[in-house]
Parts: C-alpha cells; sequence; structure tokens
C-alpha cells in the first residue's frame, strides 16, 4: 500500500521527488479519489490550514491512519509529527503492520475502541492534555476529540476509559479543582465571615492600653487625631510605651462577629453554586497510554474472544495454512529434504481459567505466552487457530518434540504465581521424518493428531 | 537538749489532759487560735453543710448556654493541645467556643503551632468552634485575657491556663450554677496533674485539695469564696464586661475576685460559687525551688492587691459586712500579718528558751495541727470528694503537710517583706516590664 502526499507548496516539487507516493494537490481531490494508503505526508500549507485539515483528516475514513508534516512550521500540533519523507513513510508502514496484526475493522468500532484502537497503533503514544481556558475541564486532549464522532463528549469517554483501567495514566500535568455540582474548573475563591457567610469584612488592629489592660479596636481608641483609652482615659502616645498592637482582627460589617481568620468559599463561575474549598472535587492532569489491559479489550474485540491474543505469533488463516500443510506433504513425498513438524497445542482447561481469572486477565496471560511464543518461532514458522483453544503450529526444517517440551515449560511458567487455576494443554506432535502415509493430506494428518491419545508422538 | 525537748513536750501533753484543749493551746498560740480555729471550725461547718445538702442528683440541665474558654498561653507547646482537647470532648449539648491565646506568638511559634493543629484535628466536631488568636506582641496575662474576652461570643466566659486540663463534666457542672441569675463567677476546683512527680508537687497536690477542694466548698456555703484561681474561673460573660474586663498589673485572678467583691455591698444578692465538681488539673512547679519561686510571687502579690491596691476598698459598704470581715480576717491578718506572726514567733522561741524546750513546743504545737488536719481531711474525703480513692494516697503524707505548711508561711513571711521593700509586683513572669510600669499601683 502507498503513502499519499499532498503537495500544498506554492510551486509543486515534481513528483519525482516522492517514490511510490500518491500525490495530490488538495484534500479534496483526494478524498474524491478516496485510494487505498497508509498515511498522508503533507507538504506546505500554513499551520492553521493544516490544523483544519487534520480535523477533516480525523474525521475521514482515514481516521486511524497517521498524518504527517514535512516541516515543524506548518505542523499544527496534536499530528503524528514533522519529519522527513523517508521517516515519515517508516511510520506509516509500521503503523500499517500493527494494523495487519489485529483483526479489527476501524469502521465499525464504537468511540472508546476508536480511541484504543488509534492509540494501539501509535504505541507507546500518550494522549497529552492541553491548558485551554475555553474549556471546562481547563484540560483537554486534542487528539481524542478530533476522532471523536460529534455530540460525543471525549473528556468523558477519557475519564470513563481511565477508569475502567484500559488507559493508564503517565505523567502529571496539574492537578485542578472542580464545582461537585457541575464539574466545571472554572471557580473564583471568596473569604466571607466564618459565622454569617457575608462577604462585607475588613481587617482591623487593635490596641492594648498598658495602664488598664483595655483591649479594644483601633477605632474606639481613636479621639479627634490622637488615640485614648475609652475605659481609663490615658493619652496613648507612644506605641511599645503607652500600647501596643497585639493583633489583627477581622470584623463582619452584617453580624458584627469578631475572628482572627475568614473561611474562605467557593463558587462556581458556571453554575454559581457556592462550596467550601476543602469540598471540592480534585482531579489530576495526566498524560494518558494504553493500558495493558486496554491492548488486549482491543485485541481480543471487547473481550469476547480471549484466546485471539494469540493470533499475533506469526499467525495466517486455517485455510492457508491447511493449504500449505498439502504443499509441504506433497513436496516432502517427492524431496524427503523438505522435513517439517507440525504440533498441536489444545488449551483443554480454558472455561476453568476464564472463569477464575476474568476474560481480561486471561487475555493477559495468553498474551504473555504468546509474546514468549513469537520469540521461541522462526520467522519461517506459521501458526493458526482452527479453533477457539486450538492452535497449530508449523515447523519447516525442525523437530516438533523439542518445541512441544518447551511449550510444556512455557506453559508452567504462564501460570499465575499467585494461585488460581493454571492453564492447561493438550500437545501432540507430528514429524514429516517418521514417515508419513502415502495418502497424508493436511486434514487427515491434522485429524490423526487431535485424535491422538496419550502417548504423545502421533 | 533531748531531755530539755522530751520534758517540754510531755509537760504539755500533761496539762492538756489536765486542762482542756483549748486552754492548752491557747498558752502558746493565742493568735493561731484566736483567728484560725474559728475559720476551719467555720469552713468544717460549710463542708458538712456541703455533705448534708439535699442535692438533687443527676440535676436536670434548663439550659444550655453558650460557653467559651480563653486559654492564656506561653511556652506550653504541646501541652496546650490536651487542654484543647479536653474542652472539645466536654460532655456539654450547648455551644463551646475555644479560644486560645498565644501570648507573644512569635517568641511561642511552638504553642502556636500546637493550637492550630488542635484547631484543625477538634474544631470540626459539633457544637465546638475553635479560634486561635496570635497576639504577636507579648504584653501579659490580663492583655491576653482581654483580647479573648474581645473575641468571646459565650454567655459564660471561662478563663484557664494552657496547661490545665478538664475533666469532661466540668462545663455541665460549672454552667449549671449560672442558671441563678444572681451567680456572676464560679471558681473550678483544681488539683495538681503531676502530683506523682516529686514529693514536692505531691505535697503541693494535698495542699490544693485542702486549701481549694475542702477550704473553699466549706467558704462557698458562706458566699466567702477567697480567690477565683487565674487559672480556672468561670464568669458571666456581660458582667466581667460590665467592669471594663480585667485590670493590668498582676494577680488579675484576686484582683477580678476582690473587684466582684465589690458590688456586693450594693446588690446583696450576687453570689461566687466553688463547684468541687468543677474539676480541672494543672501542672504544678515539681521541684521546690520552683515551687518557692512561685509562691514569692503569690504571696507577694496578695500585699500588693490588698493593700497597695484595694486598701480603700475595705469598706463594709462596698464589699458587705460578711465579706469584709472575712476578707480582713483572712486577707490581712491570716495571709499577710500571720507569717510574721509565725516567724517571729519561732524566733522569740528559740531566743528565749533553750532550743530543746523550744523544738518540745513546737512537737506539740506540730501534733496538735496534725490531728486538726486529719479530722479536716477525713472530712473532706466524706463529704466533698468527687475521687476519694485516688485522694486517699495522699494520706500517708499527711503527717509531713504541718512541716510544709510551716516552711510556707516563714517563706511567705519573706515574699511579703520583699513586695513591701521592693515592689516585686513590677517585675513579674506575668507581664512584661514595659507593661508593668505603666500600672498605677
Amino acid at each position: 500500500m502507498p503513502i499519499g502526499v499532498l503537495d500544498l507548496g506554492q510551486t509543486p516539487m515534481p513528483s519525482a521527488t516522492w517514490q511510490n507516493a500518491l500525490v495530490f494537490t488538495s484534500f479534496a481531490d483526494l478524498l474524491v479519489a478516496a485510494p487505498e494508503m497508509m498515511g498522508l505526508y503533507v507538504v506546505g500549507g500554513s499551520a492553521q490550514g493544516n490544523a483544519h485539515l487534520l480535523r477533516d483528516w480525523r474525521n475521514s475514513p482515514y481516521w486511524f491512519k497517521p498524518l504527517l508534516f514535512s516541516e515543524a512550521g506548518n505542523d499544527p500540533g496534536f499530528s503524528d509529527g514533522a519529519l522527513d519523507f523517508i521517516a515519515a513513510q517508516a511510520v506509516c508502514e509500521r503503523t500499517d503492520a500493527l494494523r495487519q496484526s489485529l483483526q479489527v475493522d476501524p469502521r465499525t468500532l464504537q468511540f472508546d475502541e476508536r480511541l484504543l484502537y488509534f492509540l494501539y497503533l501509535r504505541e507507546p503514544h500518550e494522549l497529552l492534555p492541553l491548558r485551554d481556558r475555553n474549556s471546562k475541564h481547563l484540560y483537554r486532549y486534542p487528539e481524542a476529540e478530533a476522532i471523536a464522532p460529534e455530540h460525543e463528549d471525549a473528556g468523558h469517554w477519557i475519564t470513563s476509559l481511565a477508569r475502567r483501567e484500559l488507559l493508564q495514566p503517565t505523567t502529571l500535568f496539574d492537578r485542578t479543582r472542580h464545582c461537585r455540582s457541575c464539574s466545571s474548573a472554572h471557580l473564583h475563591y471568596l473569604d466571607v465571615c466564618p459565622q454569617c457567610r457575608s462577604m462585607e469584612i475588613h481587617a482591623g488592629e487593635s490596641v492594648h492600653c498598658f495602664t488598664c489592660g483595655h483591649v479594644a479596636p483601633n477605632a474606639d481608641f481613636r479621639q479627634e487625631g490622637h488615640l485614648e483609652c475609652p475605659q481609663c482615659q490615658t493619652r496613648l502616645r507612644h506605641v511599645g510605651v503607652d500600647y501596643d498592637r497585639p493583633l489583627t482582627r477581622m470584623a463582619c460589617a452584617t453580624c458584627h462577629h469578631a475572628f482572627i481568620e475568614a473561611d474562605v468559599v467557593v463558587r462556581c463561575l458556571d453554575c454559581g453554586v457556592e462550596a467550601a474549598a476543602d469540598m471540592l472535587d480534585v482531579r489530576e492532569v495526566r498524560g494518558l497510554r494504553l493500558s495493558a489491559y486496554g491492548r488486549a479489550a482491543l485485541r481480543a474485540g471487547q473481550l469476547h474472544d480471549s484466546f485471539a491474543a494469540l493470533d499475533t505469533a506469526n499467525y495466517v488463516v486455517p485455510n492457508y495454512f491447511r493449504l500449505l500443510l498439502d504443499w509441504a506433504i506433497t513436496t516432502q513425498n517427492r524431496h524427503k529434504e523438505l522435513a517439517f513438524s507440525l504440533v498441536m497445542i489444545e488449551f483443554v482447561n480454558a472455561s476453568e481459567v476464564i472463569e477464575s481469572h476474568g476474560a481480561a486477565r486471561t487475555f493477559l496471560i495468553l498474551d504473555e505466552l504468546s509474546h514468549r511464543l513469537r520469540e521461541m518461532l522462526r520467522t519461517s514458522d506459521l501458526t493458526t487457530r482452527t479453533a477457539e483453544t486450538m492452535l497449530w503450529v508449523f515447523l519447516p526444517f525442525s523437530q516438533g518434540a523439542g518445541f512441544a517440551a518447551r511449550v510444556e515449560k512455557l506453559l508452567e511458567q504462564a501460570t499465575p504465581k499467585n494461585g488460581g487455576v493454571g492453564l492447561r494443554a493438550r500437545i501432540r506432535h507430528a514429524e514429516s521424518s517418521a514417515g508419513l502415509a502415502p495418502d497424508e493430506r493436511a486434514a487427515s494428518l491434522m485429524e490423526r493428531l487431535q485424535s491422538a491419545g496419550d502417548a504423545s508422538d502421533a | 537538749m533531748l531531755q530539755d525537748f522530751f520534758w517540754t513536750f510531755s509537760a504539755l501533753m500533761q496539762s492538756a489532759r489536765e486542762t482542756s484543749w483549748l486552754d492548752a493551746a491557747m498558752k502558746f498560740f493565742p493568735y493561731v487560735l484566736l483567728l484560725e480555729l474559728p475559720l476551719l471550725f467555720m469552713v468544717s461547718l460549710g463542708i458538712l453543710r456541703y455533705g448534708l445538702r439535699d442535692r438533687i442528683p443527676n440535676r436536670q440541665h434548663l439550659r444550655f448556654p453558650k460557653v467559651s474558654c480563653i486559654i492564656t498561653c506561653y511556652s506550653e507547646g504541646n501541652d496546650v493541645r490536651k487542654t484543647i482537647q479536653s474542652l472539645a470532648y466536654q460532655e456539654y449539648a450547648g455551644v463551646i467556643e475555644i479560644l486560645p491565646v498565644v501570648d507573644g506568638a512569635l517568641q511561642n511559634a511552638d504553642t502556636l503551632k500546637a493550637a492550630h493543629s488542635a484547631a484543625d484535628t477538634f474544631g470540626k466536631r459539633k457544637n465546638r468552634q475553635i479560634m486561635v488568636l496570635p497576639k504577636w506582641q507579648r504584653g501579659g496575662r490580663v492583655s491576653a485575657l482581654n483580647t479573648g474576652l474581645q473575641f468571646a461570643s459565650g454567655e459564660v466566659v471561662l478563663a484557664l491556663d494552657g496547661d490545665t486540663s478538664f475533666d469532661n463534666d466540668m462545663i455541665a457542672n460549672a454552667t449549671a450554677h449560672f442558671d441563678d441569675p444572681d451567680v456572676v463567677g464560679v471558681a473550678g476546683c483544681l488539683r495538681v496533674r503531676n502530683n506523682g512527680r516529686s514529693l514536692a508537687a505531691r505535697l503541693q497536690g494535698l495542699e490544693y485539695v485542702l486549701s481549694i477542694g475542702a477550704g473553699k466548698t466549706g467558704l462557698s456555703e458562706f458566699n466567702l469564696v477567697n480567690n477565683i484561681s487565674g487559672a480556672f474561673g468561670i464568669f458571666r460573660a456581660a458582667f466581667i464586661r460590665r467592669m471594663g474586663g480585667w485590670d493590668s498589673g498582676t494577680a488579675e485572678d484576686l484582683d477580678m475576685t476582690l473587684r466582684i467583691k465589690q458590688y456586693f455591698g450594693r446588690h446583696k444578692n450576687l453570689r461566687i460559687v466553688f463547684d468541687p465538681h468543677a474539676v480541672g488539673h494543672t501542672d504544678a512547679p515539681a521541684t521546690w525551688r520552683g515551687y518557692f519561686q512561685q509562691r514569692l510571687r503569690w504571696d507577694g502579690d496578695l500585699f500588693y492587691v490588698f493593700v497597695r491596691k484595694y486598701r480603700l476598698s475595705f469598706q463594709p459598704r462596698l464589699l458587705g459586712w460578711p465579706t469584709f470581715l472575712f476578707t480582713v480576717l483572712n486577707g490581712l491578718f491570716l495571709q499577710l500579718l500571720m507569717p510574721f506572726v509565725i516567724a517571729l514567733y519561732s524566733i522569740a522561741l528559740f531566743w528565749v528558751l533553750p532550743a530543746g524546750s523550744a523544738l518540745g513546743i513546737l512537737a506539740y504545737v506540730y501534733l496538735f495541727y496534725l490531728l486538726g488536719l486529719s479530722f479536716y481531711f477525713g472530712l473532706y474525703l466524706l463529704a466533698v470528694s468527687e475521687r476519694p480513692r485516688y485522694d486517699l494516697r495522699y494520706l500517708i503524707y499527711l503527717p509531713l503537710f504541718p512541716l510544709f505548711a510551716y516552711a510556707t508561711r516563714v517563706h511567705g513571711a519573706y515574699a511579703i517583706l520583699q513586695e513591701i521593700l521592693l515592689k516585686s509586683h513590677l517585675d513579674s513572669a506575668m507581664a512584661p516590664w514595659w507593661v508593668l510600669r505603666k500600672t498605677k499601683f
């Protein structure tokens, strides 16, 4: 699949610059042509214009595909980056490879799945928050908003995904306080009288008369330009000698309450609800990344098929697998040097495991197993799954017995340490070197392995 | 000398057996008996009356007035927390406003911090309000109390020390008296919290029990409470506001008590009550040196208040006859004059008689005192004490008490002399010198 190039420069570059690329000069043309492509590389254009382009791209059927820019100057931000053409091609290829490894149709996805899918294709990409004074929550996630369908609240979905642990928080950017009534972060803080909540409060100094020990507000002592004690009528001339000012007191003009520290109340600018400062909803604004659960949920198609985790290890669909096996058997009949083995792994207690650990956890166990399996396989080996819990491995030029033993060991390790039911599998293998029946076909060989008894060698 | 001692002692005992006790004692200690015996008799009668009085058990509260507790705080540090906690946890249905006034909040930053943290911890309780008042300028106890009074919004005001904590029924017991509109002040019963620390603290604990727990209970029956302690006084807020709050100078507690009593002549119904069951626990000096230093101030302040400040107020017209007579007898004679009599008597005894005989006489007087004391203590245990079991542990210290009281009295003479000659009240820890020198007395 080629990469698309959108050349918005004043003088378009010669098309020879873009090898194996589909070149367009306007986005409208591109949408009309609707070609198959891995991603779009944009040359030229203003950052502002490209911001619209980015929004349109994320709303198009290409929404999950990378959109890259030639220079940082024309990158509106929150795109897939500004890179040179070669690097951009590499990014697109990588994304496409990840897309192919996942048996998911991007057209059928709900919004929350779309977000997980978007992040999966860009792993280990992080959703970053953007401070925006126009946003009700002060921060928003522009990438998520771009792929959100209209009238969907991206912030709400992100909160939900994070709560379900499908997204995993990363760096802390800020801590915001929200109104408990409308969750707006546009608040303002007001000091009020702790008794009657009036805003009419004033600070005033007190005076302590040394002569009689009277303590009262400054105003009580003020007499036509000098200070005089209202209790003992002593004229107070010198601070520190005749009197001192022991403290500053606050007084409420509404209820005449005297106090030292005012209470702070918070008023929401959006809904007008008042609350105590310690009764606000405190939220953390963090970067977000796809979590292991999120990855799992996505691969499993919302956790329906936990065993789909195994399909990433050199997977081919069963029909191809059978075809290939047939070809191998036929070839082997003529050329004995084409030795191969076939290994069957049947997970026998799948439902038990799912019951014990839950689908998501099971998926993680299988995901881990498939990861290890992938490390054991050579690039020429192939796998398929004929039933939900039945995995087949085709190993050209190698012995199935050794592989089966290593899988057995792997299964022991994959058993959760904190107890619970461990995954058990029936492993059978057949080697071409052991001799095949003259009329052996893929179907009969696989059937023979399936029905083989406890004897490990079929 | 030893021979003299035994001869004198047995002769006195012999004479006591032949004549009446009173006769015998009169020979040696006329002043003691003339002045102190009637007082002791009256107090005992009061205690008896208190004990026998028909007290309605579990008296229902008519109302629960809002109470403001002004706590004067200095360098108590974390101890302030205990005080605030014991007030916040009072078993009282009304509102309690707690006002810790930290005098010299800059120097006493630890105390301020402790008060703030206690306010955060206990201020959220229902019907409890805590407002810490940081007084940046140190101005003495009076300025701290008057500052607190400025902020107090309760009907009843408590003046308390930062190193004093309270039984959880203290406020309920103390405020009950204010149902009577004639009650303007209530004196609380102080006990010594750290009485186990040393012998000095133990004997002070016993002294508090005898002079406050027992003594004031008896006096209260005749509306003659001598003093509302500065560490634990309870007042009707409107009344002391009308009086202008606390007056400058040292011994602001005795000053306040005397000023309230100056209304007794004109308003004969007014009362100051002592409640032995409104209990506070305070720290007493744990060393003898600390004890005598404290008494130097207290006894000196007696002269300052009674003579320097209020000598012109000793009129039946102002105080009413009972209070006038009692104050003259107790305040002027027993507290100011008696220490000199005792000191001079002791010196004369040793001057005139051989040492042995003098000691013999003193031993006889000691025995006489111990007997009276035992009776008095027993009466207190039976009629007054709210924790008799606890108080019983003071019993073994009773034989030491007459010696302790004797030493205190002799030292008192020295303290009063110092006040007379050196005006030591102007150099007090209760307020800075630059404030005290401005006072009128």
